[in-house]
C-alpha cells in the first residue's frame, strides 16, 4: 500500500499531466482528503482545548460559589405591589402626542384603541444601524 | 556647424535609444493592461493596495531599455536557451547581486519564500480566531471551500489532454492555478513561486482581480445554491471564548499542521506567530510593527515584483486566458462547495445553521463574510451573520495554506 502511494507519488512529481490520468485523480483525492483530514484533526483540538479550558474556569466557579455562601436571611417585610397603570398613562401619552405630531398635518382623526409592545427585536435599532454601517461598501 | 552636428547626432542616438523608437506592439498592450489594472485599483477600488503596485511594477518591467527586471536570471524567461542554461546552473545569486536591478534584487524575496510569509504574520496579528475557536465546526466549511482548488487543477490538467500545446499545463503549473480557489494572495505567490514562477504574474492579477470581484461572483451563486427560507436563518449567538483557549490555540494548530504538512510550516506557522502575538497582549509593539509598518513595506515590494514578472513575452499568451478562466471557476467552485456543506449543515442541525456561512469558506478575508452578511441581511435585515461567517473565513486561509502545502508535498 504505502509501496503504491510512493510510486503513485514520484510519478506525480516528474511525468506531466498529458501522460498519467490516474496521477491527476490520485493528487485530486488526496488533496480533498488530506484537507479535510487535518482540519477534522483540528476540530478535535479545538473541542479538547475548549474542554480542558473550561474545566479550569468551572473548578474557579465552583470555588467561588462555596466561597461566597448566603449567610441566613431574615425573612423579607411585605413589599407594597406599585401598580404598573400608573407608568402606562405616562407611556401611552407620550405615544398618543408622538401619533399627534405625525398625523397632524392631514386633517382626519385618529382614535387609539389599543397599544401592543411589538415583539422583541433580535437586535436594537442601534444595534442594527451598525451593521449597516460595517457592511455598506458590500 | 560642427557643434550642430555634434548636438544633432546626440538628439538623435537619444531618439533612437528612447522606449518609443524601441517599444514592441506586446509591450505596449502590456502597458495598457497596466492602465486597466491601475483604473481598477484607483476608481473602482479593486483591492487597490496590492494591484496597484502590481499594475506599476507591470508598466515598469514592460519599459523598453529601462532593465528593470531580467526573467532570465530567475528562469522564468520564455527564451529557450536563457531557460536550458537556468535549469543546469539554477539561481544565479552572484549574478542577481552584481547585475541586477531594483526589482531583481526585490525579486529574491519572493524567489526565496521570504515576503508571503511575512505578510502572513501581518495577517495572523490583525485575525480574531474567536469566531472558529466558538464553533469549531466551522472549519469543514473551510476545508470544503477548497474544492475549487483542486477541480481547477484537474480542469486544467483535462486542458493539456485535449492536446493543443499552448493550452497544455504541466502537473506543477495545473497546481498553481489552482490555487487561485483559495482566494488567498500570499499563498497564491507563495506555491507559484515555487512551482511554475513563469506564471507568476499571471495568476496573481487574477487572483486579486478576483478577490475583489468576490461581492460580484459570489452572491448569485449563494441565492442559486441556497432557499430563501436558508438564507433567511439566524444563527444564535457565539459562546465567548476565553483568553487561555485564544493562546492555546496558535500554538497547538501550528504543531498539528507543521507535523502533518511540513510545507505547509512556513504560512501556517508564521499566521499563527502573528496571532499568538496579539492574543498574548504581552507584545503590543510587535503587533502593531508586524500588522502596519512591517505589512506596508513587504506589500509594496511583493507587489511591485509580482507585476514586474509580467514581462510581454510571460503574459500576452493563450496560457494567461486561461488561468483568467480557470480562475473564475476555481472560485464558483469553492463557493459552491462551501455552500452545499453549508447546506448539509443546515439539514444535519435541524435548520439551526445557515448556509450561507458557508461561502465564506473561500479565504478573501473579510470580504466573503461580508458578503454572506450582506445576502442574509437582504433576507432578513435583523440578521447578523457576520461573526458565524468570520468562523469559515479564516478557516479558509487556514485551509488553502494545508492545500498549498499538500500541492508542494506533491509537486515540489
Amino acid at each position: 500500500m504505502t509501496d503504491n502511494l510512493l510510486r503513485t507519488m514520484a510519478i506525480i512529481t516528474d511525468v506531466s499531466a498529458a501522460d498519467n490520468i490516474n496521477a491527476m485523480w490520485a493528487t485530486v483525492i488526496t488533496g480533498i482528503i488530506v484537507v479535510f483530514l487535518i482540519l477534522a484533526v483540528l476540530i478535535g483540538l479545538l473541542y479538547v482545548i475548549s474542554f480542558f479550558s473550561n474545566l479550569g474556569n468551572k473548578k474557579k466557579k465552583e470555588t467561588k460559589a462555596a466561597a461566597a455562601a448566603p449567610a441566613p436571611v431574615p425573612a423579607p417585610a411585605p413589599v407594597e405591589v406599585i401598580e404598573e397603570d400608573e407608568d402606562d398613562a405616562e407611556i401611552i401619552a407620550v405615544i398618543s402626542a408622538a401619533i399627534a405630531a405625525y398625523t397632524a398635518g392631514d386633517g382626519k382623526s385618529y382614535a387609539i384603541k389599543k397599544i401592543k409592545r411589538a415583539e422583541k427585536q433580535p437586535r436594537s435599532s442601534w444595534g442594527n444601524a451598525g451593521v449597516n454601517e460595517n457592511t455598506r461598501p458590500f | 556647424m560642427e557643434i550642430f552636428d555634434v548636438f544633432w547626432n546626440a538628439l538623435v542616438a537619444l531618439v533612437q535609444k528612447s522606449g518609443f523608437c524601441n517599444i514592441t506592439v506586446q509591450q505596449g498592450l502590456m502597458i495598457a493592461v497596466s492602465f486597466l489594472l491601475m483604473y481598477l485599483a484607483i476608481v473602482r477600488k479593486f483591492e487597490p493596495l496590492l494591484l496597484l503596485p502590481i499594475a506599476f511594477g507591470m508598466m515598469l518591467t514592460n519599459i523598453p531599455g529601462a532593465e528593470m527586471f531580467h526573467p532570465g536570471f530567475f528562469g522564468i524567461s520564455p527564451d529557450p536557451e536563457e531557460a536550458a542554461e537556468f535549469a543546469v546552473n539554477g539561481v544565479n545569486f552572484g549574478e542577481v547581486l552584481h547585475d541586477g536591478g531594483l526589482l531583481d534584487i526585490l525579486y529574491l524575496g519572493v524567489k526565496l519564500q521570504i515576503f508571503p510569509p511575512l505578510i502572513f504574520l501581518g495577517i495572523g496579528c490583525m485575525t480574531d480566531f474567536g469566531p472558529l475557536i466558538a464553533n469549531p465546526k466551522s472549519l469543514l466549511l473551510g476545508a470544503a471551500a477548497q474544492l475549487g482548488i483542486f477541480v481547477t487543477f484537474l480542469g486544467a490538467c483535462l486542458l493539456s489532454l485535449t492536446g493543443i500545446t499552448d493550452v497544455a499545463f504541466t502537473f506543477k503549473q495545473a497546481a498553481s492555478i489552482g490555487i487561485i480557489g483559495g482566494a488567498d494572495g500570499p499563498t497564491a505567490i507563495f506555491l507559484t513561486s515555487k512551482l511554475a514562477p513563469e506564471l507568476l504574474g499571471s495568476i496573481a492579477v487574477a487572483a486579486y482581480s478576483y478577490m475583489a470581484l468576490v461581492p460580484v461572483i459570489q452572491p448569485p451563486i449563494m441565492k442559486l445554491l441556497t432557499t430563501k427560507k436558508e438564507r433567511s436563518v439566524v444563527m444564535g449567538n457565539l459562546r465567548p471564548v476565553t483568553k487561555r483557549e485564544k493562546i492555546i490555540f496558535p500554538i497547538a494548530v501550528t504543531i498539528i499542521v507543521a507535523f502533518i504538512i511540513p510545507d505547509a510550516t512556513p504560512l501556517v506557522g508564521m499566521l499563527m506567530l502573528g496571532n499568538l502575538f496579539r492574543e498574548s497582549g504581552v507584545v503590543d509593539r510587535l503587533v502593531k510593527t508586524a500588522s502596519n509598518e512591517l505589512m506596508n513595506i513587504v506589500t509594496i515590494m511583493l507587489g511591485v515584483v509580482v507585476g514586474a514578472t509580467a514581462t510581454a513575452e510571460n503574459f500576452l499568451t493563450l496560457k494567461t486566458i486561461m488561468i483568467v478562466a480557470l480562475g473564475l471557476i476555481a472560485f464558483c467552485i469553492g463557493t459552491a462547495g462551501g455552500l452545499l456543506l453549508g447546506k448539509l449543515m443546515y439539514k444535519l442541525s435541524g435548520g439551526k445553521i445557515n448556509p450561507l456561512i458557508g461561502s465564506a469558506g473561500v479565504s478573501a478575508v473579510p470580504m466573503a463574510a461580508r458578503v454572506a452578511q450582506t445576502v442574509g441581511a437582504k433576507e432578513n435585515p435583523s440578521n447578523f451573520l457576520l461573526m458565524h461567517a468570520m468562523g469559515p473565513n479564516v478557516a479558509g486561509v487556514i485551509g488553502s495554506a494545508v492545500a498549498a502545502g499538500v500541492l508542494l508535498n506533491l509537486f515540489g
